[in-house]
């Protein structure tokens, strides 16, 4: 999971995009995981698996992953790997070249 | 893999993997009865729902070996490593048998329905010999015959989430026009949404996606208190109709506010103008 995040946020370097997490573990674990892991993005302290934003988007599974374009529309849910990393650079190219 | 929060798989990194590699095949061999525990004798006294609990737990443990057995073989061939990992998996139906007969000789006790819904668990995961097959269906069906008006019947219908079963959509239609049990009915309502709802984002079938969405704003109308482990079925069933709304491919996404690893605030909205990806996480 993390080397995949990792290598995905290197690609992307300079580009518009960005990986924005929702963490359902208690605060310090959270800043513990992301020195550990050499973590370089955000993520927002949701504090438990009943936190606030996963209570909102109906997140039971973890993980759970939504691709929202540059006007903020949600483009694709629950892609991992390889098909993630191709809707990013798919999405990417679309904002580079004036969007939607 | 989506790892449903509240199974056994999000404790253990024993029951993590299995569940990764538990789609493959089966080689079928010789079944032995479950290994009798040290105090098996004292056992067979004790109350139904103990002697399932003691089913359950010697289940999982042939798993937790099972994984041990796939960790410890690091460096072999990763077909190699499946072999004995599948080897040591531990089959079903000699679990079931034993729980059936449990339920079999005790359909009052109110440890039956546990014991019930013990076969519907450990046959469903995928494995499909004909034997778990049957025992699954007969459990099933126990339980449209004689457990309909049992509180603990609500316990079950979330196992038919993802698997997806014929057998258990009938058992869910029927409790929630026949059961005595108001939670019960509930339950089995909102369970059959559920159920609905993931068959018809697998299937496309927009029917599907139609009912599911009625049987949710029903739960809500008719069944709102009812209580479930975290929460309500009203609060259960809005969160549901409230994704399906506007967490839907094609929406705009609502705006997050909340607070960063480092205490600042943080809006999703700050990101338009670049492609997000939102990633819910945990480490454990």
């Amino acid at each position: 999971m993390y080397p995949d995040e990792r290598s995905l946020v290197k690609k992307m370097e300079g580009k518009p995009f960005a990986l924005v997490g929702i963490n359902s573990d208690p605060l310090d674990h959270l800043k513990e995981t992301i020195k550990k892991e050499h973590m370089t993005w955000r993520s927002w302290s949701d504090g438990s698996t009943d936190g606030p934003i996963a209570t909102r988007w109906n997140v039971h599974a973890w993980p759970t992953t939504y691709v929202l374009d540059a006007n903020g529309v949600i483009r694709f849910k629950d892609l991992r790997g390889a098909q993630l990393d191709q809707a990013v650079e798919t999405l990417v190219k679309e904002a580079e070249s004036g969007g939607k | 893999m989506r790892i449903a929060r509240g199974n056994g798989c999000r404790r253990a990194a024993a029951l993590l993997a299995m569940c990764v590699l538990m789609p493959f095949g089966v080689a079928r061999a010789a079944d032995p009865a479950p290994p009798p525990s040290d105090s098996a004798v004292a056992e067979s006294d004790a109350p139904i729902a103990t002697q399932v609990a003691g089913l359950r737990s010697r289940y999982q443990k042939a798993q937790q070996d099972a994984y041990q057995a796939y960790a410890a073989s690091e460096g072999k061939p990763n077909d190699e490593r499946i072999r004995i990992y599948q080897a040591k998996l531990p089959k079903p139906h000699p679990y079931a048998q034993k729980a059936m007969e449990l339920a079999g000789e005790h359909p009052k006790d109110p440890g039956a329905v546990e014991a019930l819904r013990f076969v519907i668990e450990i046959t469903g995961q995928g494995q499909g010999s004909s034997e778990d097959a049957r025992l699954r269906a007969q459990a099933i069906n126990q339980l449209s015959q004689g457990q309909l008006n049992d509180p603990g019947l609500a316990s079950v219908f979330p196992t038919f989430m993802y698997e997806q079963s014929q057998a258990g959509e009938k058992l869910m239609r029927l409790a929630a026009e026949k059961s005595t049990v108001r939670d019960v009915r509930g339950s089995a309502m909102f369970w059959l949404a559920q159920s609905l709802r993931t068959k018809s984002e697998r299937s496309g079938d927009p029917q599907q996606l139609a009912e599911a969405k009625k049987l949710y704003q029903q739960v809500d109308a008719q069944y709102a208190d009812v209580k479930t482990a975290r929460s309500t079925l009203g609060d259960q069933a809005k969160a549901n109709l409230f994704e399906m709304e506007n967490l839907a491919v094609g929406k705009a996404a609502p705006d997050i506010e909340g607070k960063d690893q480092d205490g600042k605030p943080m809006k999703l909205s700050e990101y338009r103008g670049k492609v997000v990806v939102l990633d819910f996480w945990g480490d454990w």
